[in-house]
């Protein structure tokens, strides 16, 4: 009989971890809500970063980056701001696609970096800033990848009640939904942890939290730029552990936000982040020491026979695997730009506007095609798995990729390079009068290819290392 | 009708917390021993002699009442203390003079010990080993402590408000571990355990914090037999957290925790135990932040016309329960044979002599005024405090007991306390255990199906309480 153990999913790798501010200027285009009557911001709740980690097996192979970017999206589907990004940052860092992931926090309460808004009010600082986040991915990629030292990644998965399910059936119409807390559907509550210590010292690093949960604490009459519930997070984790920075990564939140939201007082965005601060808090005191699995010791007799279990050192992974794919998602029929254009014209409540602008700007992407092109990433270090789309998805996503790989811990990113495409949801929601059916472009059988594809993406990282 | 009718007049739209609002007062004082003082209670230790403090031992007392005029009062207090295990100690030494002194009834009096296994002993039979000779006074500290914290309790009563809610955390594991032949107590890890945190925040008028009630079943044995320290094991550093953010006393309330321990335990080193404590102390902390302000509930009340068509919900002022309320029933249960003391030393022959005594002394000392014939008569108090409910006895459940009442009970919070007001000494373990021959079911007296007797018994006594809760 074998002794038993408990192995921890880690993963050892040279690693670096880096952060820039990114808070814009104020009096920024900020209208994220059409609901909205004001459109610019007034002043800056706390402060949004860039925050980017490096991972490589070697000195000699290329760098992974994954970079936590403090925004809803980087741009739209008019612009394409995020391709130009990856474009400069893959040039300027010299990696290639597979190797850099751009995960928006999909804070709300964050400009809307589109060149499409600059002619509203406050659109003038959208190109500055739109310079500023490319310096300052790449002043962070650049740091992570030169100061990386011999790292071990600890992965482990807690709860938090954060995320409640927010298809809420409208009691005024039976036949439509509203977004908003549904306090008769359970959500996912997976909490995933990340602890970076390096070798030589023992230090902490860095941290992760890859959670899935709106940032929509802060509603259309706060005024403020905010990361929303991700700022509190933060300090709380990095007050903990000497200020190393904590990357945040949303998980699958397509149907999932706080129950309490849409507020104005920015102290419920921080009550938010104490509360998944802290139960991240809880998941990394429960860690063992790095590089350390839990292993049955010996059999003693006391007052009771007790079984006494010990952390041990063991031969903690290194292998390392990067790969991303393009992955073809059904679309549905979409209306023409021209047509969005007369539309918009005509249009006068403000939420009626706000709604032809998603719409149009994903009528560009749409012109004549049946199907839409993802890309799916899928890493992998040691016994942690990384998959990043490109979307937003429902929570069945993550659950089912995580039941998928049950002896590994999976960290699922999504808004990943996000250019506010929208959702993928499951089949049986498309026919409803639901915001997150209604909204995107993808057509039935979208959940399935991109569960699919996230799961082949994920095989093949066992095949490459 | 108009959808401010609608939404008024639809359940759905409504999330109404568990909540009470009581008059309530708090204090808490140190209790902390002697270095020099016998603390080291685990049959494996070589001397039993402390020879320094970890961090406080800590004696929390509430009273409560329904109104500012009620006459009737009922005492909650939590002891940073291991266990009693002797009628004589606890109800007859301990808490007949505590309630004589407070001049309420004994079913008035609930008092939950943490069962540290790194305290000194508070039966004074049990003080035989090296500091033993401090044990005397400690345990007459301790007593006028309580009695002095009870009566400054009663000097800061104020109108309550108290939110009750489930939270989760992952410190406890299922610790009984079938390897070969023998179940040996220590973490398994193939089984899950009850995460199930339950929290009771108390807040005055004003909003600040009174006190923290945090339920949470769990063996405190991270520090085993190396360990020549006075601890309040990992309740310790989950204090420190809780109270730094709180600054008002944290109740440690054990739950059922007869088959859970911490996976990591039985150790020398005090930082496994604040780690154990961090892990406690952070999912209270997060638990906290998730409430919703004091006498307050959810109402859906407005429909949004934005990017989507939004639902907005805002908070509104609630009408929480003021009941408090108190009964006493006895289970009665079926126990095994009683084996005399002979019987006991023959079927231990192969074990250390010393361990052997402990084991003999604590089965006869846990019989006193419990077996009557062929049956125990186990105490169970039941208290309610507007919405949450509080079960508590002295044995040692299963985590099963609390899963199942609170699963069958989803309407109310259910704060279940083991180790607390003797007598019933007894670990109360299902029926697969004794089947596996588990040390909980030769230790205790019951007979096999007594926790689903119990289990029964507590459900149907549930019922006769009333739900307040969203009047």
């Amino acid at each position: 009989m074998s002794s038993p153990q408990v192995i921890p999913y880690e993963g050892q790798a040279l690693i670096g971890i880096s952060r820039r501010e990114i808070t814009p200027p104020i009096g920024i285009y900020g209208r994220m809500w059409g609901a909205s009557s004001h459109d610019i911001s007034e002043g800056t709740h706390k402060p949004l970063y860039v925050t980017a980690l490096s991972l490589q097996s070697s000195p000699a192979d290329m760098p992974a980056l994954l970079v936590s970017v403090d925004a809803a999206s980087i741009g739209d589907l008019s612009g394409l701001e995020a391709h130009w990004i990856r474009k400069e940052v893959m040039s300027a860092l010299n990696i290639d696609d597979s190797h850099l992931m751009l995960a928006c926090s999909h804070t709300h309460a964050s400009p809307w970096s589109a060149h499409s808004r600059s002619k509203m009010p406050g659109g003038d600082l959208i190109e500055g800033y739109l310079q500023n986040l490319l310096s300052a991915i790449i002043d962070a990629g650049r740091e992570a990848i030169l100061e990386r030292a011999l790292a071990i990644v600890t992965c482990k998965s807690g709860s938090c009640s954060l995320a409640t399910n927010r298809d809420f059936p409208d009691p005024y119409d039976p036949n439509r939904f509203l977004t908003g807390f549904n306090p008769a559907v359970p959500a996912d509550e997976t909490l995933m942890v990340g602890r970076i210590v390096t070798v030589q010292d023992g230090k902490v690093i860095g941290t992760i939290v890859n959670y899935a949960c709106h940032p929509t604490s802060l509603g259309w009459d706060n005024k403020l730029i905010s990361p929303d519930y991700v700022g509190a997070m933060r300090e709380r984790i990095e007050n903990e552990f000497e200020g190393a920075p904590c990357l945040f990564l949303q998980g699958a939140s397509g149907d999932l936000a706080p129950a309490y939201q849409y507020a104005p007082d920015v102290s419920v965005a921080d009550s938010h982040g104490d509360q998944l601060g802290f139960a991240a808090l809880s998941v990394l005191a429960s860690m063992n020491p790095s590089g350390q699995k839990l292993a049955f010791d010996r059999a003693v007799e006391s007052g009771a026979p007790l079984a006494y279990w010990i952390p041990k050192t063991y031969a903690v992974p290194t292998d390392v695997a990067i790969t991303a794919d393009k992955v073809n998602l059904p679309a549905k029929a979409w209306p023409s730009e021209a047509k969005l254009d007369r539309e918009i014209e005509k249009a006068t409540d403000s939420f009626a506007k706000e709604r032809l602008f998603r719409k149009r700007s994903i009528a560009k992407l749409m012109s004549g095609k049946s199907e839409i092109e993802l890309t799916i990433y899928g890493w992998r270090l040691g016994k942690i798995l990384l998959v990043g789309v490109q979307c937003e998805v429902y929570s069945v996503w993550q659950m089912t990729v995580r039941e998928m790989f049950p002896d590994h811990a999976v960290v699922a990113i999504t808004c990943v390079d996000y250019e506010a495409i929208g959702y993928v949801v499951p089949d049986a929601l498309h026919e409803l009068n639901l915001y997150t059916a209604w909204q995107p472009p993808f057509g039935k059988g979208g959940m399935d290819a991109l569960f699919e594809g996230s799961v082949r993406q994920l095989k093949k990282t066992f095949n490459q290392a | 009708m108009s959808f401010d009718d609608l939404i008024n007049s639809a359940e759905v739209s409504r999330v109404v917390p568990s909540q009470s609002h009581v008059f309530c007062g708090v204090a808490q004082c140190d209790i902390t021993p002697p270095i020099g003082i016998q603390s080291n209670p685990w049959g494996k230790s070589q001397s039993a002699r402390s020879t320094g403090v970890h961090l406080p031992l800590v004696a929390n007392a509430m009273v409560l009442k329904s109104s500012a005029n009620d006459e009737h009062e009922q005492f909650l207090v939590a002891l940073d203390i291991g266990w009693i295990g002797c009628y004589e100690c606890d109800v007859i030494k301990f808490r007949t003079r505590v309630v004589n002194e407070l001049g309420i009834e004994i079913d008035d009096l609930l008092v939950n010990l943490s069962q540290t296994h790194k305290g000194p002993p508070f039966c004074i039979h049990e003080a035989t080993r090296e500091g033993a000779e401090y044990v005397p006074a400690f345990i007459e500290n301790v007593i006028s402590s309580v009695i002095n914290i009870c009566k400054e309790a009663r000097t800061t009563l104020e109108e309550v408000n108290i939110t009750w809610a489930y939270g989760k955390c992952d410190l406890a594991s299922v610790r009984d571990l079938p390897l070969g032949e023998t179940d040996f107590v220590g973490y398994n890890p193939n089984l899950f355990a009850d995460d199930t945190l339950t929290i009771g925040r108390v807040t005055n008028l004003e909003g600040k914090p009174c006190a923290t009630l945090v339920n949470y079943g769990c063996h405190p044995t991270t520090m085993g037999w190396e360990s020549d320290l006075i601890s309040p094991d990992f309740v310790g550093k989950a204090r420190e957290i809780v109270e730094g953010k709180t600054s008002a006393p944290f109740f440690f309330l054990q739950g059922a925790c007869g088959n859970l321990g911490p996976r990591e335990q039985y150790v020398g080193d005090p930082s496994v135990a604040d780690r154990n404590g961090e892990i406690l102390g952070y999912a209270t902390l997060a638990t906290l932040a998730k409430m919703f302000p004091p006498a307050s509930e959810y109402r859906l009340t407005e429909l949004v016309r934005s990017g989507a068509d939004l639902a907005k919900w805002t908070l509104a002022p609630a009408n929480p329960s003021t009941t408090v309320k108190r009964e006493r029933r006895t289970i009665r249960m079926k126990h095994k044979e009683l084996l005399t003391e002979e019987k006991m030393r023959a079927n231990w022959h192969d074990v250390e002599p010393r361990i052997v005594n402990t084991r003999v002394q604590k089965q006869l000392g846990i019989r006193f005024n419990y077996v009557d014939g062929d049956y125990v008569n186990h105490p169970v108090w039941l208290w309610q405090i507007g919405d949450a409910i509080m079960i508590a006895h002295c044995g040692e459940a299963y985590f099963e007991m609390q899963v199942q009442l609170r699963r069958r009970h989803p309407d109310r919070v259910i704060m279940f306390m083991d180790m607390t007001n003797g007598p019933g000494y007894v670990y109360i373990p299902t029926r697969p255990a004794y089947e596996r021959n588990a040390y909980q079911s030769w230790q205790t007296l019951l007979a096999p199906g007594s926790f689903e007797e119990m289990l029964t018994f507590l459900d149907e006594a549930l019922h006769s309480f009333s739900v307040e809760k969203g009047r």
